[in-house]
């Protein structure tokens, strides 16, 4: 465990500082492609090397100083702002289905014969199958609708705008169904594969129940699996954030990325190599810490991970 | 999201399925691979849609209907689904049709789905092998980039790799951004099952008997994992479709779509054909109005459903045969499915699995053939010049007036030079006003600032020259019988025979000044700009009529219409027998007034409209004006300038020019779909386009202070240049015109540059080598010859010896109007 954690520790600052540089590399040489691309811009666009360039904002940087951005704003506290925001989505998302996804994951194994049932199998593959913009427009459509034949002419929950209230309702729906059903489906089958096994057995002749066996011993066998899918489905949902963020205008880190990425926006800050690299480190921070708290966890319930 | 949902049974070893038994029909039932029936089902359906779509569709998918009237009442657009009984889905913003258009839209996405799956399936198979074969650091390096690839979610790696690529590179840029780490779910799995391999007896026993590592892997490894290939390919497809709708919805579809003006400064992004993710992409209008973001992601859902069912149920058709060597359950029961089952679906089944590596290595050929032939067709979308129709010179002549000829094509049916070799440089004293023009005997025709008349054979050689009356205007035409008619600054118009003998000189009854110079019909009639109005000069010098065209100083020839009805100038239209305006209702000519529209003639012997950034291809028919589809780029918003040239090339190409003081030029060149053939962007700005070959090679001048004077010629679908020629400093391009082999370009210094030896010429243009220009170089030793403004007039020799290669027309149709379409041409 200590060799794990010493391992990360080193990897820590270099992974960041590869995906700072790429972020800023990538936004500095393609902006002025782009810009060549258009045909009422002025001017060659030559492009020169990123390495001063990227030394005078690596030293802002090792300042704390992140930058400003065309606009004006500094990039810190945009982004400190943007991620408060997304944070809270991201949080009840996860929360939500971790917590429905076991449920589900559990309430869908059958004992005799081990399977998982078909109900749930339904739900997975329905649940895959949808896009989270697809899931986020079919809850407006319904809100639409019981704002035209409710009891009253106002939505249930808004799908505009932000707010650590009613607003989150929608956008974190739109955020769990993938990350919930792929937890369900992770610990459906692998309990459902562990009821098959010997120890299983045993553990009924000693006289345990069913249901404790499940709780005790299997899932303890396969929490290892479904801390690597929650960990997965952290990620799946940062880059879902881009999209359910600009479907409800959600003013978090997802549609600034969005304002930076995504050409047909228009934006200012399109392409601005400090705002990249800036986004991409956070980006890669947030994948390294849960990728070493998933490998704590793993090595922690499952011992045959530590070696 | 991204990646293969939806095998985590069989990704953790665990096997949820039970084995058949016997029982009664309920148990049979539940047996069934539903998963597979269905998912075969959908699928199924998707492609039939992807292949017959088309026909099945009701309406005009691109049929637009602002307003409608029902029951009396009229209604406005997006229609909802079962609102109108010939719209069951519904309509866009646009009032099209929603279910025409999906039944159109399938087979772009899923030839770009298709393309991405396999391409994503093989890099995940060939690098999976890779991966779960290699041991030591080689391997843990390996799992390591496996590890990375899979964390970064592919949205993000996909938005990043098709803005770098440009998504109006189309579906290579797509290719790109969803390959770049797409492989990376297909290779962790067959991987797993690689190293699951690898310690088996019978591979230790392989390996024991002395068979090498890519032995092994290929008689032992690949046939154990080569069954699993199909249901990868499902569960790509269907991961495939569900990253492009994403992408879709975030605006980023195959070409990137059009960004038309519907008013000032307001655009709307649209597209040409539909393609799901773009009609995602321009669904999002208003939220209140969601139907149209159902109705295509519901289509879409239904399609990630049927092909995750197709790999589940191809999973659980392995999952049974791999624990007891059962062969297969009956998909239908009853006779009809013991018939199928033996008789289909088993023998199908075993050849599947029999030849998967054959059949793998024919999935890649036609892969490969068919990207091969994606990208040639995207690469040149031009017709050979061997199929196409053009127009023809009266007379024959090389370069008739100062855009080749009476409608102002640019093009010609010659190749140009193939590099920047300098002949010869002709230099005049006091400067050009305009030429050259080129005869049908390859001879030039220069007008010069001290007014006169020059002739100069193809070796640059002096032939004639005549005195002006009056100082002239613009570049000189040549008419059909080889006259020679210069236009002046009293309005007036001379000609003079191809000797150089003054025949007659018009003389305008007002004073309004010529502002171009002229242009020649086929029957002998000449046409040039005075100021604001076209005069008509019939062949023997009387005037015909003179029309107002619209106010402002008109210092560019007209054109005639293909076949010589009608005369534009600009916005202007009227009929060039007698000047009178034509009433063209139904072109949106007075809504764009402040677009810069202009009539022009292609090389096609079509009709065109521009305005703005967009070119409407017309006609006149006894019902009115009959408008084709627009056609027009993803300009940007920002786009404010309308092109400064356009024209047409015989294959139905469309070019829109743009070049300014404070802008660069860019040459795009389009498709009669919208679709962008090639988008040229030299680094100049106050460039023009002088003249357009048999090849579609453009040559471009250029007289920018800051880059200096230089002229180029590209090739579609290069950004570089195929020759730069450097003309030096100081000098405005006049113009230009081409012939086979060579480019004569003309400057208001006086100068005249013949780029090329022109050895097609005549044998008087068969110059020697006096100096070979390498590209982006100075002019190297040139031999200039000067004429001395004092020197007398004289009529030399016509220039017999020369035999000029025209194009040879192998048949000739003459049509009622009175001008020829020459079809097939040959080449001497």
């Amino acid at each position: 465990m200590l060799r794990y954690i010493l391992q990360r520790i080193i990897i820590f600052p270099l992974a960041l500082l590869i995906a700072n540089f790429v972020g800023y590399a990538y936004a500095y040489y393609i902006s002025p492609i782009q810009l060549a691309r258009n045909p009422y811009t002025f001017g060659n666009f030559s492009i020169s090397p990123v390495f001063p360039q990227y030394f005078e904002y690596l030293k802002g940087v090792l300042q704390f100083d992140f930058g400003v951005l065309p606009q004006g704003g500094s990039i810190l506290e945009i982004i400190v702002r943007a991620g408060i925001a997304s944070l809270w989505l991201l949080a009840l998302a996860l929360l939500a289905s971790i917590g429905l996804g076991l449920v589900l994951g559990f309430s869908a194994v059958r004992i005799a014969p081990p399977k998982v049932s078909s109900w749930l199998t339904g739900m997975i593959t329905i649940g895959l199958a949808s896009p989270s913009y697809y899931i986020g427009i079919v809850l407006i459509a319904l809100s639409i609708v019981y704002v035209i034949w409710g009891p009253d002419a106002t939505p249930l929950f808004p799908f505009q705008g932000y707010g650590i209230d009613a607003h989150l309702v929608l956008p974190t729906l739109a955020l769990m169904v993938l990350p919930t059903v792929k937890i369900a489906q992770i610990t459906s089958t692998m309990l459902a594969g562990e009821m098959d096994k010997q120890y299983v057995v045993a553990a009924r002749s000693f006289g345990h129940t069913m249901q404790a066996i499940r709780k005790r011993l299997a899932f303890r066998n396969v929490l290892a699996a479904v801390i690597i899918t929650i960990v997965a489905s952290l990620r799946l949902m940062i880059a879902e954030l881009i999209i359910v963020e600009r479907l409800f205008d959600w003013p978090g880190i997802g549609r600034l990325f969005s304002s930076t990425l995504v050409l047909t926006n228009r934006s200012d800050i399109f392409l601005f190599p400090p705002l990249l690299a800036a986004l991409l480190t956070i980006l890669a921070a947030v994948f390294l810490l849960s990728d070493f708290f998933a490998g704590i966890l793993v090595r922690y319930y499952d011992p045959r991970q530590s070696g | 999201m991204a990646g293969i949902q939806g095998i985590s049974a069989q990704n953790t070893g665990t096997v949820v399925d039970n084995l058949p038994h016997s029982g009664g029909f309920l148990h049979s039932f539940r047996q069934m691979n539903w998963p597979l029936i269905m998912g075969g089902f959908i699928s199924l359906f998707i492609l039939l849609i992807a292949i017959w779509g088309p026909r099945w569709a009701p309406q005009d998918p691109m049929q637009e209907n602002y307003a409608l009237t029902i029951d009396g009442r009229i209604v406005s657009p997006p229609y909802a689904p079962l609102a109108l009984p010939d719209y069951p889905l519904g309509t866009d913003q646009f009032g099209r049709d929603m279910l025409s258009r999906i039944l159109w839209g399938v087979r772009p996405t899923l030839i770009i789905v298709g393309i991405v799956a396999v391409t994503r399936l093989i890099l995940g198979v060939l690098l999976g092998f890779l991966i779960g074969w290699s041991t030591g650091v080689k391997g843990k390096i390996l799992d390591t980039i496996l590890f990375i690839a899979l964390s970064i979610p592919i949205l993000i790696v996909a938005l990043m790799g098709i803005t770098a690529i440009g998504v109006e590179k189309g579906i290579w840029a797509f290719v790109f951004g969803l390959a770049l780490t797409g492989w990376a779910e297909t290779a962790r799995i067959i991987s797993t099952q690689t190293r699951g391999l690898r310690g088996q007896v019978f591979i230790e026993a392989a390996q024991a008997l002395g068979a090498s590592g890519w032995r092994v892997l290929y008689k032992h490894v690949i046939p154990q994992i080569s069954p699993l290939v199909w249901m990868l390919l499902a569960f790509e497809v269907s991961a495939t479709i569900f990253v492009i709708s994403e992408l879709g919805f975030l605006g980023y579809f195959m070409g990137g779509g059009v960004w038309i003006e519907v008013s000032d400064f307001v655009s709307v992004n649209t597209t040409g054909l539909p393609e799901l993710g773009q009609m995602l992409s321009t669904a999002l209008v208003s939220l209140v109005k969601p139907l149209g973001l159902i109705v295509i992601g519901t289509f879409i859902f239904l399609t990630i459903l049927g092909f995750n069912l197709l790999g589940e149920g191809l999973r659980i058709q392995h999952v049974r045969k791999l624990r007891s060597g059962y062969r297969g359950r009956q998909l239908i029961g009853g006779k009809a499915g013991e018939w199928l089952e033996e008789n289909i679906s088993q023998p199908a089944s075993d050849f599947f699995e029999a030849h998967t590596r054959e059949l793998g290595m024919a999935a890649l050929f036609i892969l490969i053939l068919g990207g091969w032939t994606m990208w040639w067709n995207g690469r040149s979308q031009v017709t050979p010049a061997s199929e196409q129709q053009w127009l023809s010179v009266p007379g024959g002549h090389l370069w008739a007036t100062m855009h080749h000829d009476a409608q102002g094509t640019r093009w010609t049916p010659a190749d140009g030079p193939k590099d920047a070799s300098i002949a010869w440089i002709y230099s005049v004293e006091g400067g050009l006003v305009g030429g050259p023009v080129v005869s049908s005997e390859g001879n030039l025709y220069l007008t010069t600032v001290d007014q006169r008349l020059i002739a100069l054979d193809a070796s640059g050689q002096d032939v004639w020259q005549a005195n002006l009356q009056e100082h002239p205007v613009g570049w000189p035409a040549l008419g059909p019988g080889g006259e020679i008619y210069v236009a002046d600054a009293k309005g007036g118009l001379s000609a003079y025979d191809s000797f150089g003998k003054f025949l007659w000189r018009f003389t305008p009854q007002n004073g309004r000044e010529a502002t171009s110079g002229p242009i020649v019909a086929s029957n002998g009639t000449i046409y040039y700009t005075r100021l604001d109005s076209i005069q008509a000069v019939s062949p023997e010098g009387e005037a015909l009529w003179l029309a107002f065209a619209y106010d402002g100083y008109l210092d560019k020839p007209p054109v005639l219409s293909a076949g010589e009805a009608y005369i534009f100038l600009d916005a202007a239209a009227l009929a060039a027998s007698n000047g009178a305006r034509l009433a063209l209702r139904g072109l949106p000519l007075e809504e764009m007034q402040f677009s810069l529209p202009a009539f022009f003639t292609g090389a096609n012997l079509k009709s065109y409209l521009r305005t703005s950034h967009e070119v409407y291809g017309w006609v006149l028919t006894e019902d009115g004006v009959k408008v084709d589809p627009v056609i027009t780029w993803n300009y940007e918003n920002q786009a404010i300038v309308p092109p400064y040239d356009q024209g047409a090339t015989p294959g139905d190409t469309i070019w829109l020019f743009y070049s300014g003081e404070y802008f660069d030029t860019r040459l795009v060149w389009l498709d009669n779909t919208s679709k962008i053939i090639d988008n040229l962007r030299p680094p100049d700005r106050q460039s023009k386009l002088i003249a357009i070959d048999r090849q579609s090679r453009s040559y471009v001048c250029s007289d920018n202070f800051n880059v200096g004077v230089n002229c180029k010629a590209y090739e579609i679908g290069s950004q570089t240049p195929l020759w730069e020629y450097e003309l030096g400093d100081g000098a405005n391009i006049l113009g230009g015109a081409l012939v086979p082999n060579r480019l004569y370009v003309s400057t208001d210094t006086g100068m005249l540059y013949a780029i090329g030896f022109g050895d097609d010429i005549g044998k008087s243009a068969q110059s020697q080598p006096i100096g070979t220009q390498i590209m982006s170089a100075r002019p190297g030793p040139v031999e200039t010859m000067t004429l001395p403004a004092s020197m007398p007039t004289a009529t030399a020799e016509s220039g017999s010896d020369i035999e000029p290669v025209i194009p040879t027309p192998t048949s000739v149709v003459e049509n009622t109007a009175g001008y020829y379409l020459f079809m097939p041409v040959v080449y001497r």
